[in-house]
């Protein structure tokens, strides 16, 4: 991070910025090769997918849901989260939140996380060629069809508060943020609400998965948004319309605040929800004690707990690195996934009928769930595809600002 | 900066409006009780099975419950309600009725609409066995269809909760929404796989080679022709029992039920007052699975 | 060949009725109004019969009588009557026929239209309608292969029929391009048929009856000399002319089989007589043979003055009527004859108090799970148990005095009885030993004999001197003809006094009662592994229902080396309870006849048979004392003279060339290498080509035992071919499911006496049989005018027998098929081809006048009598009405081969004794787990691992453990342990050619299991069937892994310490032993 260029170097408009500091910056070679990392495995488990259907998939019909819900949970908590911070931030005119060309990337962000998180439920599928019936036919009654619908809605109240973002003075962006946010609020609350409908898995029925839900989402969106920032440095943010470094560690701090509130809120109501489990005579369950001491009791320890709670929480209060602050943020964003996977896998290994995998045999009729090569590796390609959705939104928003703001110029030379 | 007074206003208007809006359209769903199903005149059959073979006074119990499904099938749909009563004193756990479906149904590995289950309990020499069937449960509260996005799935008149695979995008929500484990997705698995490889099927072979003519055979499931072949549905659908109501319409019994040797299994009409099932249920303390979840099972248990 | 075949016309026009019925109702008019080619009533609109959509409606195919064919089930050896319904030629659902009261009870009156029959279906168990994944199983066999390896290299070349008839007829070097083997003549069956000259076997079979019956060893030499005398121009057609009683050469051509049923039983023992040779030998004593043999013993009639005639059958419950069912090792709702008769049999009366059962079994099984009480007994000593329950009995006066007391045919009848037992006639005990039967005309009473000899005649004319038996009424000495329908005797049951002349006699129920006073019943018990308290229990119960209670045993008790004791003492208690052919009682099988002598067609008839004669290779059915070649004891191997079908000797016999060496062998249907106990010593012998130069087998796939074969035959499977099922013993209504073609036959075609036919057991068979012009094949085979050219000749003349009844005067002839009926039979039988059904052959082959009769037969899948026909009164309508013995005079009279020792003629508890008659103490050392087998409901032991459904609800077996043994050994639930025994310290297959299967399983922890016993279940631990990479004409066909699962423990059952290459077995009864073996397991990682 040192070997950034300094923060008083030349001017640039906002498509410079981009391209300099996103195609050519120090770290491109390493980004793009990441980038091609990703992509090319991920198409290997894309071309699986694409030429074997369902087959070389772990999941089956007594765990019906498996990697990709989990990644589709996690990137719609991202998408919803990043917004809402971003928002606020810009209708409270945060210091470094404050301009449109920052409110764009916040846009910018959140659907590049929806995009590759709708990819993987439709992946999911059975009928990949009936995917449209939710738009055409949906069952309001459907936590399924609710939420496409709602993130549906919310990707079109983003794009207008993008178009808008290119209007800063028009009265309607506002309005349209706060629907946005409204919305993006729902989002991960929903997400909520979606397992805990589900009365035929005690483990999901419950009233504190929507908070839970929701403070996840905060967290894992605001440390995407302050990985993306700092990883990028503030010469990519900024521009003429922007002014110091000084702005950029202000904005950098702000969101690592938002995102240690949010983990240790997150981690509380945790706490909360499996003390009375473990604790209370009463309520006993098999789910929770399989996340903490089950097979998988690393994803909670290790994964979750150490490397995405502990360790962040050390690397964003011992430091001042924005450049370890990007890692405990990186950190924080990826582990978050595996509080999804331990939502949806417990929730469906526990069988409310004993036996029933003895009564009939078949790998599909298992109540132990475990992804496979090629389930991991369309996640990869979803990543990747997330990247590109990314860079690519933001240049086009970018070279869109700029043109705005030369013809806004040119009128003023005039 | 900040918002404004009209800022504001228009936001809560927004707000207001989509809330406003998302509740509407759940209502309508929530309280919406139009069946989609054929009702009336056009689903009464006047079918002539067993007219011709009189009633014998000690006839197999499977001739009288055929004679009152005949009887059930000349009233018209919404006025039958299907109900199974499985007498687990009698069931022997011997699986027949398990096949019979997966034949019945042309059903893959991994999918299956009534496995039963087999439990040893005490200890030795004081030990016992129990066996359980479970088919669909038939709820009359069934949380399996109303997580279904795209309305593939819904309960009948008759009290049956059809699957319908053209329309079923094979999201597999109802499936973690079923308590019982009774829906099972079809991911499209073969029951050649791993048979006979490098053998060859031509007219001169040794061997019959891999082939399997009764898998690539149609399926009857509710009246129509399913091939899965070239991943046709039901492939990559969520399926489950459907209490045969391909067969009930030509005047068949489940089945389950036809080829259960502790004639363990009962289907019959609980509308009718004189049939078989409503008699076992009156006059027995049956009892349902689950029943902490809710769900109002229609298949009764007798212990 | 089920590979897509024109569509003939019809094909066409039923297809264009689906169409048009997809427009309307899901159902042909057929369920509506009886016309094959009827309009069907518009219900509802287009498409949306039961849910609207814009896919169309499809009719019900499975429901229409023109895709459906009642057959008989051979998944196992019930047979139930299926119902197999078709998808354009392909049988895609098997269900039950509701003709057969196996399936449905009561099953549909037999008048019953087959339109009105259609829509019922009735049930089968999950092996019977995964059948036809057995038929279409890829691994089926189209073409003859023959070997191109070592003997169980499974190394194959495919080969046309003709030349596969050819080489094993004509012999020569026929693996010359194999090494080792290229200057290996084969000897030929031509050859070996070395006696063609039917007059001369006559007279020669007639001179070697006389050389055995003759006592004195000097004349029988001399007699034997004589024999060489008269026989010298045809001494060289002997195997060994000096012991002419080995018989012809043609004795060296075996031919056996493990599952043979009517049509190709009269078939196979027909092409044995057709050549001559004696040795046609089946499968039973692997089965459950002590229980058919012991039977046979107890059926044993009198006749000429002594004991004859028994017949091979056994009895079983009348469950539906019993009120009381002591069930003693049979796994009644799992396994038996069979699970789905059987149960529906039982389970309403269990609940609604009419019937009360009791379970005596090692193992808790699925029948246990319903029972009353379950005596978990040690195995091995159920003859103890019995002990126990008869000193109950005869203390307390708890059996039918009245019944046992019948001494004739006319007491019998006298008290509404159908048959009477010989319990109150007087035997003779020779220093204690009970030995022969007392006969009045000897017994001379101050100068008087009881009675004075009479001569009588015997049915074929021969005279004899009646001596009769004798009984003692109210305390006097009476003569008494057991036959004598006229005056009753009815007579003292206990009698234990001296004669005059100080002879010792007893009544044999005496006998049998000092036999249970030998021990107290807790002693008994003791034995048994069982609570006083719960045997007396049982006892009490059991007697508490008079003539409505039975007793009835399988393999359990049967397959021991003291099995035939362990099932005469059951039978006794059942004799003891009077309860023989009596409604709720036991009852014995009925079928229609087949065969015809003497009604419509005589299938018997076969002219120019040449009489076999001699020794049989097993030993069977005769003394080893009358021989030549006796020598003193023990013998090399053990002798038979009351049983039969020995399956434990077929290819040891061979191994030990005892009484002589084979030279070819035919197995059909039968894997003894899997199925027998120690069945690897087996695998040895056939290896070896000098002990068996020729080895031929007929299989639907390359099997367990058929891999080891010279040439392989393909088979039709059970849903391609002709078969008459019968019945069992439990079944009382007269029946005879048919099996019959129901799809198109899977193996290429052949063509024998110029007509074309599939490959399959009966082609291999005429096919040799016109190569070798063998007597009662082919023109005139059953005489003049009725050819033998074709299966069919057989099989549909067998059934028009059927159709004809019993009675000569056909007053008993089923009704004529009307003409719908007659155009169904064709209809539903478009798919197949001219070879297998062609109406104009058909009709000509039973003529005009039975083919609407054989219709009506096949239409229903058989015939049965209607159900309130089974009974009259409270006895069954077609009772065994005969003597039982329960003294058996004949079984005390034959020596045990292998100790020189009588056997008992009564009930008696012993231990388990090898050969030698030696406890296998030794054996047991070290090993502390009496190994036992069970069945499941979904697996048999060969057919069913073809079977992808039933995997899915039995993927593999295991070792079955009380968790008490399991902890004492430290095993955990789930581990793989190896099975060892003292004769099998490796706990391996060795399967020949270098291959080797560990015997391996998975420990399964269950409470079902007494502890001490351990159990595995039979269908398991495939090495063949599919389970196995074979290589056909150089191209590898990959095994099926899922068919390798689990493990199957046979060969950790002991080889007899004194027969080598055996299996331990009964010497009486004959069976082999399944549940005496002590073995360890051994932890594998
Ligand atoms: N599913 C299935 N059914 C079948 C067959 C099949 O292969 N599979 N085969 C058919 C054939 S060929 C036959 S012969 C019949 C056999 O029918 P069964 O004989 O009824 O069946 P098995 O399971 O062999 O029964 C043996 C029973 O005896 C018990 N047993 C073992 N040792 C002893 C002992 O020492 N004393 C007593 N009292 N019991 C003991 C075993 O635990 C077991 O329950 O089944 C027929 N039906
Ligand atoms: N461990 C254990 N072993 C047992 C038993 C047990 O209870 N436990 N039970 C015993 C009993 S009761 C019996 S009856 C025996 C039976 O033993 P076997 O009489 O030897 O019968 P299977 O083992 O069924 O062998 C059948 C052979 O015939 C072939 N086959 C199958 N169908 C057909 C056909 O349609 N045509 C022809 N030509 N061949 C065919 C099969 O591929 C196989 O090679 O098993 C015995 N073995
Ligand atoms: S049993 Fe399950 S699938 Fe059937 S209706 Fe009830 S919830 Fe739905
Ligand atoms: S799997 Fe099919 S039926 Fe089930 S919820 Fe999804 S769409 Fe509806
Ligand atoms: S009713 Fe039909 S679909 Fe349901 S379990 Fe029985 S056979 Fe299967
Ligand atoms: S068929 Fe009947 S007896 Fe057999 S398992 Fe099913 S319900 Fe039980
Ligand atoms: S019991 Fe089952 S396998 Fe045996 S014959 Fe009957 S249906 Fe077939
Ligand atoms: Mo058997």
């Amino acid at each position: 991070m040192t070997s950034l260029p300094n923060a008083n170097g030349p001017m640039l408009d906002e498509a410079q910025a981009v391209d300099k500091y996103i195609w050519r910056s120090p770290y491109a070679k390493q980004i793009w090769i990441v980038w091609f990392l990703l992509l090319g495995l991920g198409l290997i488990g894309m071309y699986q997918r694409v030429t074997m259907g369902h087959m070389p998939a772990g999941y089956g019909s007594y765990v019906p849901w498996g990697l990709w819900i989990a990644i589709y949970f996690h990137g719609v908590g991202i998408a919803g989260g990043a917004f809402v911070v971003g928002a606020m931030g810009y209708i409270l005119g945060a210091r470094g939140l404050g301009t449109a060309s920052m409110l764009r990337t916040v846009i910018v962000l959140s659907i590049a996380a929806m995009v590759p998180s709708f990819m993987a439920v439709w992946l999911d599928l059975g009928r990949l060629d009936r995917a449209h019936r939710i738009m055409t036919s949906p069952n309001f009654t459907s936590m399924m069809a609710f939420n496409s619908w709602m993130y549906m809605a919310f990707i079109g109240v983003a794009v207008v508060t993008w178009v808008l973002s290119f209007r800063p003075r028009s009265t309607w962006l506002k309005p349209f943020l706060v629907l946005g946010i409204f919305l993006a609020c729902l989002i991960p609350s929903q997400s909520g609400a979606f397992f805990g409908v589900v009365d035929a898995r005690p483990f999901w029925h419950s009233a504190l998965f929507p908070v839970l839900f929701l403070a996840s989402a905060i967290t894992s969106g605001a440390a995407m948004l302050m990985f993306v920032r700092a990883a990028l440095g503030p010469q990519a943010f900024r521009w003429a319309s922007m002014d110091s470094q000084a702005e950029h560690d202000e904005a950098l701090n702000r969101l690592r605040i938002v995102v240690a509130c949010g983990l240790s809120i997150y981690l509380v109501l945790e706490f909360a929800e499996f003390s009375i489990a473990i604790w209370s005579p009463a309520s006993h369950s098999p789910a929770i004690e399989m996340i903490l001491w089950g097979p998988y009791w690393w994803a909670f320890w290790i994964v979750h707990l150490l490397i995405g709670a502990i360790v962040p929480l050390v690397l964003f209060f011992f430091t001042h690195r924005r450049g370890i602050w990007a890692v405990g943020a990186l950190l924080v964003a990826i582990t978050m996934l595996t509080t999804r996977l331990n939502v949806l896998i417990p929730g469906q290994s526990v069988p409310e009928l004993k036996g029933l995998q003895e009564a009939f045999h078949h790998p599909r009729l298992n109540y132990t769930y475990h992804a496979t090569a090629m389930e991991y590796l369309v996640g990869l390609f979803l990543i990747a595809l997330g990247m590109a959705t990314y860079v690519i939104a933001r240049r086009i928003g970018a070279t869109i600002a700029v043109r705005l703001d030369k013809e806004t110029n040119g009128n003023k030379k005039k | 900066m900040s918002m404004d007074r009209r800022e504001f206003v228009k936001a809560g208007a927004l707000v207001t409006a989509s809330v406003a809006a998302a509740g509407a359209l759940v209502l309508k769903d929530r309280l919406s009780t139009t069946t989609s199903d054929p009702v009336g005149e056009k689903t009464v059959r006047h079918l002539t099975v067993l007219n011709n073979i009189k009633p014998q006074h000690d006839e197999d119990v499977l001739l009288r419950m055929q004679r009152e499904l005949v009887k059930a099938m000349a009233k018209p749909v919404e006025e039958r309600r299907w109900i199974m009563v499985i007498d687990t004193r009698k069931c022997v756990g011997c699986h027949a009725c398990t096949i019979a479906c997966v034949a019945e149904n042309k059903l893959p590995p991994g999918v299956v609409y009534r496995p039963v289950v087999t439990e040893e309990f005490g200890e030795y020499p004081n030990v016992q066995l129990r066996f359980t069937p479970r088919p669909c449960m038939q709820c009359d509260n069934p949380p399996c269809v109303p997580v279904c996005p795209v309305k593939a799935t819904w309960k009948r008149p008759d009290g049956i909760v059809a699957v319908d695979y053209d329309k079923c995008i094979g999201c597999r929500y109802c499936l973690t929404a079923c308590p019982y484990g009774a829906r099972t997705s079809d991911f499209g698995h073969s029951y050649l796989e791993g048979a006979s490889e490098g053998a060859s099927t031509d007219d001169d072979a040794a061997t019959y080679g891999p082939q399997a003519p009764w898998a690539d055979a149609p399926s009857h499931e509710y009246g129509k022709s399913w091939d899965r072949s070239d991943h046709q549905s039901p492939m990559g659908n969520a399926r489950k029992c459907h209490f045969c109501l391909h067969r009930l319409e030509v005047g068949q019994l489940p089945s389950c039920t036809t080829t259960c040797i502790g004639r363990a299994t009962y289907f019959g009409d609980a509308n009718d007052p004189d049939s078989m099932v409503t008699e076992l249920i009156t006059k027995n303390n049956v009892q349902t699975l689950l029943p902490q979840h809710g769900t109002k099972p229609r298949v009764y248990y007798i212990v | 060949m089920s590979k897509s075949k024109p569509m003939s016309k019809q094909d066409a026009a039923v297809l264009s009725r689906r169409r048009f019925l997809a427009g309307g109702a899901l159902l042909g008019s057929i369920l509506a109004e009886k016309s094959l080619a009827g309009e069907s009533p518009d219900h509802g609109a287009a498409g949306s019969a039961i849910l609207n959509s814009d896919r169309p409606d499809a009719p019900y195919e499975l429901a229409l009588s023109q895709n459906t064919i009642y057959s008989a089930c051979l998944q196992c050896n019930t047979g139930c009557g299926i119902k197999c319904k078709l998808q354009d030629g392909v049988v895609t659902k098997i269900d039950g026929n509701p003709y057969n009261p196996w399936t449905l009870l009561p099953h549909l009156p037999y008048a019953t239209n087959v339109e009105d029959a259609m829509p019922v279906d009735g049930s089968v168990c999950p092996k019977g309608q995964a059948g036809l994944q057995t038929a279409y199983d890829p691994y089926r066999l189209r073409k003859v292969l023959k070997r191109a390896g070592q003997r169980g290299e499974n190394k194959w070349i495919s080969i046309p029929f003709e030349q596969a008839i050819k080489e094993v007829c004509e012999g020569g070097k026929l693996f010359a391009s194999l090494p080792g083997e290229e200057y290996r003549e084969v000897e030929g069956l031509r050859s070996i048929m070395a006696l063609t000259d039917a007059k001369v076997a006559k007279a020669m079979e007639s001179d070697v009856k006389a050389i055995l019956d003759e006592k004195d060893k000097e004349k029988k030499k001399a007699l034997v000399a004589a024999f060489k005398e008269t026989h010298s121009a045809n001494l060289d057609k002997l195997i060994d002319p000096d012991h002419p009683d080995l018989g012809p050469k043609n004795n060296q051509f075996v031919v056996s089989w493990g599952r043979l049923k009517d049509g190709r039983g009269q078939l196979y023992k027909r092409f044995a007589t057709g050549f001559g040779t004696t040795n046609a030998h089946g499968h039973t004593t692997v089965c459950q043979g002590s229980l058919y043999f012991t039977c046979k013993a107890i059926s044993e009639q009198y006749e000429g003055g002594k004991y004859a005639n028994g017949q091979k059958f056994y009895f079983q419950s009348d469950d539906e009527h019993a009120k009381f069912i002591l069930f003693i090792g049979a796994n009644l709702f799992e396994a038996n004859y069979g699970p789905p008769n059987r149960t529906v049999r039982l389970t309403e009366n269990l609940i609604n108090g009419h019937t009360k059962i009791a379970v005596v079994d090692p193992r808790f099984s699925k029948v246990a799970s319903k029972a009353w009480k379950w005596l978990p007994i040690k195995p091995g000593t159920d003859a103890a148990l019995a002990m126990a329950v008869m000193r109950w009995m005869f203390e307390n006066d708890r059996f039918d005095a009245k019944f046992l007391a019948n001494a004739n045919k006319a007491a019998a009848k006298a008290a509404g009885e159908a048959s009477w037992t010989n319990a109150t006639n007087l035997v003779i005990l020779k220093d204690g030993k009970p030995g022969k039967l007392l006969r009045a005309a000897d017994v001379v009473i101050d100068g008087q004999p009881v009675i004075a000899a009479e001569t009588r005649k015997l049915a074929d004319g021969k005279e004899f001197v009646e001596k009769f038996l004798t009984v003692r009424v109210n305390g006097k000495l009476t003569a008494l003809d057991p036959n004598d329908d006229k005056t009753p005797v009815v007579a003292d049951l206990f009698v234990d006094t001296k004669l005059p002349d100080g002879t010792h006699i007893k009544t044999g129920l005496q006998i049998l009662k000092d036999e249970t006073l030998t021990k107290s019943i807790a002693d008994w018990c003791e034995i048994a592994g069982l609570r006083e308290s719960d045997v007396i229990a049982v006892a009490r119960e059991l007697t508490s229902y008079g003539k409505h209670a039975a007793v009835d045993m399988h393999r359990g008790p049967a397959q021991h080396t003291n099995g035939f004791y362990n099932i005469f003492a059951w039978m006794c208690v059942n004799m003891m309870l009077g309860n023989v052919d009596h409604k709720g009682g036991v009852i014995a099988a009925n079928k229609w006849d087949l065969e015809g002598k003497g009604k419509l067609f005589d299938l018997k008839a076969h002219p120019g048979a040449i009489k076999p004669f001699g020794i049989s290779s097993i030993r069977h059915g005769l003394d080893y004392e009358k021989t030549t070649i006796f020598a003193g004891y023990p013998a090399k191997r053990n002798w038979y003279p009351l049983s039969s079908d020995v399956y434990e000797e077929i290819i040891p016999s061979i191994g030990d060339a005892y009484p002589y060496p084979v030279k070819a062998l035919v197995m059909y249907m039968g894997a003894p290498t899997y199925s027998l106990p120690a069945g690897h010593t087996n695998i040895e012998i056939l290896c070896d080509l000098k002990k068996l130069p020729l080895f031929i087998s007929n299989d639907i796939v390359v099997g367990s035992t058929s891999m080891y074969a010279d040439y392989i035959f393909p088979d039709t499977s059970f849903l391609e071919r002709w078969e008459f099922q019968g019945s069992h013993p439990n079944m009382p209504i007269k029946s005879q499911p048919i099996r019959q073609p129901v799809i198109a036959p899977i193996p290429q075609s052949c063509t024998v006496f110029g007509q074309k036919a599939p490959i399959c057991f009966e082609t291999m068979l005429m096919g040799i049989a016109e190569q070798l012009k063998l007597p009662g094949f082919g023109k005139d085979g059953f005489g003049p005018g009725m050819d033998l050219s074709h299966p069919d000749d057989l099989n549909l003349r067998a059934v028009a027998n059927v159709a004809f009844g019993e009675k000569p005067d056909g007053s008993q002839q089923v009704p004529d098929a009307d003409a719908h009926e007659i155009e169904l039979l064709a209809q539903a039988r478009r798919h197949l081809p001219s070879e297998v059904f062609d109406v104009a052959r058909w009709r000509a082959i039973v003529g005009e006048k039975m083919w609407p009769k054989v219709v009506y037969v096949l239409n229903r899948g058989g015939r049965f009598e209607d159900a309130d026909k089974a009974f009259k009164g409270e006895l069954h309508a077609h009772p065994y009405g005969k003597l039982l013995n329960l003294y058996q005079e004949k079984t005390a009279a034959t020596i045990h081969a292998g100790t020189g020792k009588s056997n008992p003629g009564y009930a008696v508890y012993l231990p388990i004794r090898d050969y030698h008659g030696n406890e296998p103490t030794e054996l047991r050392k070290g090993h502390d787990l009496a190994l036992i087998t069970n069945r499941t409901i979904t697996a048999t032991k060969s057919r069913t691992i073809a079977d992808p459904w039933l995997s899915a609800i039995t993927p593999t077996n295991g070792i079955l453990i009380n968790p008490r043994d399991a902890e004492k050994m430290n095993l955990t639930n789930g581990q793989m342990v190896k099975v060892v025994s003292a004769t099998n310290l490796k706990g391996e297959w060795d399967l020949g050619a270098g291959k080797k299967k560990d015997m391996v399983g998975k420990v399964v922890f269950t409470q079902t299991m007494r502890p001490g016993v351990i159990s595995f279940t039979l269908g398991f631990g495939h090495w063949a069937t599919g389970a196995a990479d074979i290589t056909i004409d150089g191209h590898v066909i990959k095994g099926e892994e899922r068919r390798t699962a689990g493990v199957h423990a046979n060969a950790a059952m002991w080889t007899d310490p004194a027969q080598k290459n055996t299996c331990m077995l009964d010497p009486v009864g004959g069976s082999v032993s399944f549940y005496d073996t002590h073995v360890n397991l051994e932890p594998v990682r």
